[in-house]
């Protein structure tokens, strides 16, 4: 069992590693140099630890995970190494530097003390020349990547003398607590995702040069056809750094075979070398290929002409073509223009290089897909791209142009590289070249795996109805940002009914960027616009109502898994589930009033009642109703989903997966465990102070307006939401049932609805995805 | 009639709330040590206390319980003294004092324990459950008005603009400091015992306080006006405690007098100018003490803004330099309960210090009063 860890080396990564481990609980000891110019020799460490709280996005999940780490240098504190289970090195990619580091590590070393190192291109054997064999025995590369919170990706290199105990206790640690997808990769330079993701970036980037295409062109052509990243490849190299670059290519290139077609591109465009010079790094320092810039107080996006080096407004580029290429990429990829010719240009020398090497760097071809996916944010990873083309296509394209067919390719009997046979999932083993059964590690299950062998219980457009096996169902939505609309609404409630009749749980889940975001507001204001608002009230607001207490109190378990944003009415379905097993990513907020609104589904209803229940509350009949009225009107939403458990939106039961890829196994044995024994809810009461409670509420509300923090309209959509949580026309010394807080929440939003702000907020957000405060 | 006397003073440090040293430590815990304190001296019999008599402006929750006597037990009194709590929110602990020295004229006691105490950490400000009488609210919006909003009011009403308001504030950050480096709080502050470490200064005082750092800061509660953070006192934790005895007993028993408490008053004014309310009170206490603003050689007025007490300085004629020597609240810092005590034990140490003859502590009080207090030397 992994509970302590020395992190040594407090720069970017180190630290960020450093927070991620907090994150997983772990106490962390963070060393670094002794700072001989301060007082304070642990000043770097410290330092490093001042930096990460301010980081956006946050490296904590909640700040106070800072106090699990205790700094100091390497100096006087290196002996702490032997209080923790594993030391990772986290200093800069030096081999001698790293090697000093491990002869004065061996020297004191317990006997069962993991090292391993964080290098991104060092093999392993390098490494290790020259120590001991208990320290080659405990010995390996834990590879991960910027930022270490949120990029899934750790590739894990282990070698002969590797103990296989540490190795499982590594590998489960980080999956199953740092939430890792962990790939275990051959010895080589780059492993995995640098050799073949640096490799991408650096065509990507050097063919959109060579080919006449400007940044936002480049990065529209290739977040279409690989279906993401969103940033495409400049904007990329601004995330990851384009500093980086050229220590990551010298290294590969000095470590790699010298014919290997990282030579081809040794030498980075000069467009590199004067944005070196002129700290045009990215994000992380003034800009790089798009810089944001102050125009007129404004601050307006501008990118940089990749000739003439000048930079200007960005503008998006209309290339209506890549719409085809998610709906044909082959058709797309045919297509006689500068767009078409570049993509497949890229996409060509991506597969080639990968078929090329994939036996040399990887186990499987599973395990590069995983990589490119989870490491570089890929829609889909190289062999599933393949599959989306077809072997014949992609060997016709190699032969046009004169690159030779690799040797997978022409070892691969069938079209594709992944296939369904005797409801299995299958794929094509190029060590054996035979196709295998895809066998998950326990506690993983993918939905995107059952669809592929199983057809729904029900389905529509917007949503789905799985089995997942004992007894269980799975509610997916799937529409665009899995927003919820009156069919998906329908459809819940008819997938009630089944669920009870045939079924004994349901897991409201889905593996999209995000749970749900929320009502879809745009179906509202298109009732409201044709002036059906009674249509509106009835048929969204009250039926969502009715549907989510049917939900709420039906005979079965309901358990929501999130992931990512549970907005709106998509907090709302987790407020109404009977338990809510989230992944550590889950940011969850009721954020109806920044669009104008209100919660309406129920939302306000449910927060009061957690928060009238909550311990850490104070009693009395005000404390509940003000930190709902503050959470709501504040639209307050959470980084994580430990901090939705600070706010309230989650429960202390509540469980959090840290493992995306778990989350569906963790919530079903959750629904497996209450089966049995699952009561529904008994119904909530209230007593709420009425006007008096409506009056205080005000009262804060005239000294936000006052002091210019709300606009007169926040302060009217203020002013019915307090309408809502102080109970309406009650005193405290009457019950009131959750009908009567519906009532409240209907009421309200019918007249938020009307306002014109509000429809202003909703019709902005509509066509900008930006909410705007009016 | 008796004459009541101050024999006594002592405060913890005030720190800021909810980052200051003392935001972990329960109210009771700080008052009690401030208590114990006070009451050290080996010529007071404890015996003799009749009372002690506890100023919070927010009563409830860890203040609750009659703190005023649950001290007494964590003070180790004896079971025969009594305890109470008051409330006139800032002027709470003031009213103690009045309290103490109105039992003492009319001989109902001797010796009394004048404390006062604010943890605005752990009770905030409002209290827990703030339930405003909403058709009065509807009639009279005034009454409720938040504070920030009536010191705008009377920066309008007396036409004084930010920047003499930040004069005031960068005045009295620079007194409390010299006054820390001069050690002119050692007689006054307590230490108070943390799990792990003693609190021994106060945690507001900024000295280097510039009209260019002050420009800095919004505008806190009207986007109009002219009130900042910076010109107001900010929310603060702690605790203070005054001895009040009967004249004859104190001399009697050989106690280290401070002052005679000469009048005292309370007095109405609009809600929407509560800042004003130190100008009827001290008026009238001045009438019952047969002086006036000239006479006096101390003041202390409690700085809940700069720009209230830049209005009541005006109004009441007061010679600016001989108010709030060792700095105010904009420095120090306000827990409410706490303030009415620090300021009228600070104005008789004072007016020993400084050997003048007389002393007028006074405050204003959320709702729209003042209260004022008169002390002579003896």
């Amino acid at each position: 069992m992994i509970k302590n860890v020395t992190v040594i080396g407090a720069g970017l990564m180190g630290a960020g590693i450093a927070a991620h481990l907090t994150n997983a609980g772990t106490h962390v000891t963070l060393l670094d140099i002794p700072d001989n110019s301060s007082h304070n020799r642990n000043n770097l460490a410290d330092q490093a630890v001042s930096k990460l709280m301010k980081l956006k996005p946050a490296a904590f999940t909640l700040p106070k995970n800072a106090n699990l780490i205790k700094t100091g240098n390497i100096d006087d504190d290196l002996h702490l190494i032997n209080s923790s289970d594993w030391v990772i090195e986290v200093i800069i990619e030096d081999l001698k530097l790293k090697k000093n580091l491990y002869e004065k590590i061996e020297k004191i070393m317990k006997d069962n003390l993991i090292i391993s190192s964080n290098t991104s291109t060092i093999p392993l054997g390098k490494l290790t020349e020259g120590r001991d064999k208990k320290f080659k025995s405990n010995f390996f590369i834990t590879h991960f990547f910027n930022p270490p919170r949120y990029l899934r990706l750790l590739e894990i290199v282990g070698s002969n003398n590797s103990d296989s105990k540490f190795k499982k206790d590594l590998i489960e640690f980080c999956d199953n607590k740092l939430g890792k997808s962990v790939i275990d990769c051959k010895d080589t330079p780059g492993f995995i995702g640098n050799r073949i993701g640096v490799f991408w970036m650096i065509v990507a980037a050097e063919k959109a040069i060579k080919m006449g295409l400007n940044v936002e062109e480049a990065d529209t052509v290739i977040s279409s056809v690989f279906g993401a990243p969103k940033t495409g490849i400049f904007g990329l190299l601004d995330l990851v750094g384009l500093d980086l670059m050229p220590h990551v290519m010298s290294s590969m290139t000095e470590h790699l075979d010298k014919n290997d077609e990282y030579n081809l591109y040794s030498k980075p465009p000069d467009i590199f070398d004067y944005m070196l010079e002129n700290k045009l790094i990215g994000r992380k320092g003034i800009g790089g290929f798009y810089k944001l810039e102050n125009v007129n107080g404004k601050k307006v996006k501008t990118s940089i002409n990749l000739i003439t080096k000048e930079f200007s407004e960005s503008k998006k580029p209309s290339i209506q073509s890549t719409k085809l290429a998610k709906k044909n990429l082959n058709k797309f990829l045919e297509i006689k223009d500068k767009y078409s010719e570049y993509a497949l240009s890229v996409v060509l020398e991506f597969i080639s290089y990968t078929l090329n090497h994939a036996e040399q760097i990887a186990n499987d071809l599973l395990s590069i897909d995983n990589a490119m996916k989870n490491g570089f944010g890929l829609a889909s990873g190289p062999f599933e791209l393949m599959d989306k083309l077809g072997k014949t296509w992609i060997k016709e394209k190699f032969l046009e142009t004169n690159i030779k067919i690799p040797k997978i390719l022409n070892n691969l009997p069938e079209e594709k590289f992944y296939k369904v046979e005797d409801q299995k999932l299958k794929y094509f083993d190029f060590i054996s070249n035979k196709f295998v059964n895809l066998n998950r590690p326990n506690g993983i299950i993918l939905l995107s795996d059952i669809k592929k062998i199983r057809e729904p219980i029900q389905k529509i457009s917007t949503a789905s109805l799985w089995d997942l096996g004992d007894g269980v169902t799975v509610f997916e939505i799937h529409s665009r940002g899995n927003s919820i609309d009156m069919s998906t609404m329908q459809f819940l409630d008819k997938s009630i009914d089944t669920v009870s009749n045939s079924y004994k749980a349901m897991v409201i889940y889905n593996e999209g960027p995000m749970f749900s975001a929320g009502a879809n507001v745009g179906e509202a204001l298109f009732l409201g616009n044709i002036g059906l608002e009674t249509e509106l009230v009835d048929k969204i607001v009250e039926y969502g109502q009715k549907v989510y207490q049917k939900l709420k109190y039906s005979n079965f378990p309901v358990i929501s898994a999130p992931s990512g944003m549970a907005l709106g009415g998509g907090c709302e379905l987790l407020l109404h589930s009977n338990f809510v097993q989230a992944h550590v990513e889950s940011y969850i907020g009721l954020t109806e009033a920044a669009l104008g609104i209100c919660p309406a589904w129920g939302g306000c209803k449910e927060l009061l009642s957690r928060f009238e229940n909550n311990k850490n509350i104070p009693n009395g009949p005000m404390p509940a109703i003000m930190k709902a009225f503050q959470t709501i009107g504040l639209a307050k939403t959470s980084t994580s989903a430990p901090e939705a458990r600070e706010i309230g939106f989650l429960r202390s039961e509540d469980g959090i997966t840290m493992n995306k890829d778990r989350l569906l196994h963790d919530a079903k044995l959750v629904a497996i465990n209450l089966i049995e024994t699952y009561v529904k809810p008994e119904k909530l009461t209230y007593r709420l102070p009425g006007r008096t409670a409506f009056a205080a509420l005000e009262l804060g509300l005239k000294g936000m307006f006052d002091n210019g923090q709300i606009s007169e309209h926040d302060k009217l959509i203020g002013h019915q939401i307090a309408n809502i949580l102080s109970g309406g026309e009650t005193d405290m010394l009457n019950e009131v049932d959750e009908d009567h807080i519906l009532k409240l929440e209907s009421n309200s939003i019918q007249t938020l609805f009307k306002q014109p702000k509000s429809q202003e907020r909703i019709e902005k957000l509509l066509e900008t995805g930006k909410i705007i405060r009016n | 009639m008796h004459n009541a006397v101050i024999a006594g003073y002592s405060r913890s440090p005030f720190t800021i709330s909810n980052k200051g040293e003392l935001k972990s430590l329960r109210p009771e815990d700080i008052l009690s040590q401030v208590i114990n304190k006070l009451i050290s001296p080996s010529n007071l019999n404890k015996n003799d206390i009749e009372d002690v008599i506890v100023g919070c402006a927010f009563p409830e929750g860890e203040q609750g319980f009659n703190i005023g006597k649950v001290v007494t037990f964590m003070c180790n009194l004896p079971r025969s003294v009594a305890g109470m709590t008051v409330n006139r929110w800032c002027g709470s602990s003031m009213q103690a004092i009045h309290n103490a020295a109105g039992s003492i004229a009319m001989g109902s006691g001797k010796v009394f324990i004048c404390a006062g105490v604010e943890s605005m950490t752990r009770v905030p400000m409002l209290g827990f459950n703030p339930m405003p009488h909403p058709q009065l609210l509807e009639d009279n919006p005034n009454v409720y008005l938040s504070m920030g909003i009536t010191a705008e009011n009377v920066a309008k009403k007396y036409n004084i603009d930010r920047k003499e308001q930040q004069e005031f504030a960068i005045l009295s950050h620079e007194k409390a400091s010299i006054a820390e480096s001069k050690g002119n709080f050692k007689d006054e502050i307590t230490s108070i015992k943390n799990d792990s470490f003693d609190v021994t200064k106060d945690g507001g005082i900024r000295p280097g306080t510039t009209q260019e750092i002050l420009d800095g800061l919004k505008l806190a509660f009207d986007q109009n006006g002219t009130v900042t953070a910076g010109t107001s006192s900010p929310l603060t934790d702690g605790a203070a405690a005054t001895l009040i005895c009967e004249e004859n007993y104190a001399q009697e028993n050989d106690l280290d007098i401070l002052a005679r408490i000469k009048s005292c008053a309370v007095n109405g004014c609009d809600p929407e100018v509560m800042g004003l309310g130190p100008i009827g009170a001290s008026r009238k206490a001045m009438d019952r003490a047969g002086i006036n603003s000239a006479d006096l050689g101390v003041v202390e007025l409690n700085e809940a803004f700069a720009s209230q007490s830049l209005a009541c300085v005006q109004d009441l004629e007061l010679d600016k330099k001989i108010v709030n020597l060792d700095g105010g609240a904009i420095a120090l810092g306000h827990p409410l309960g706490a303030t009415g005590a620090r300021i009228t034990g600070k104005a008789a140490q004072l007016l020993k210090r400084e050997g003048k003859k007389y002393a007028l502590a006074t405050q204003c009080i959320g709702l729209g009063q003042g209260i004022a207090t008169v002390l002579e030397a003896i």
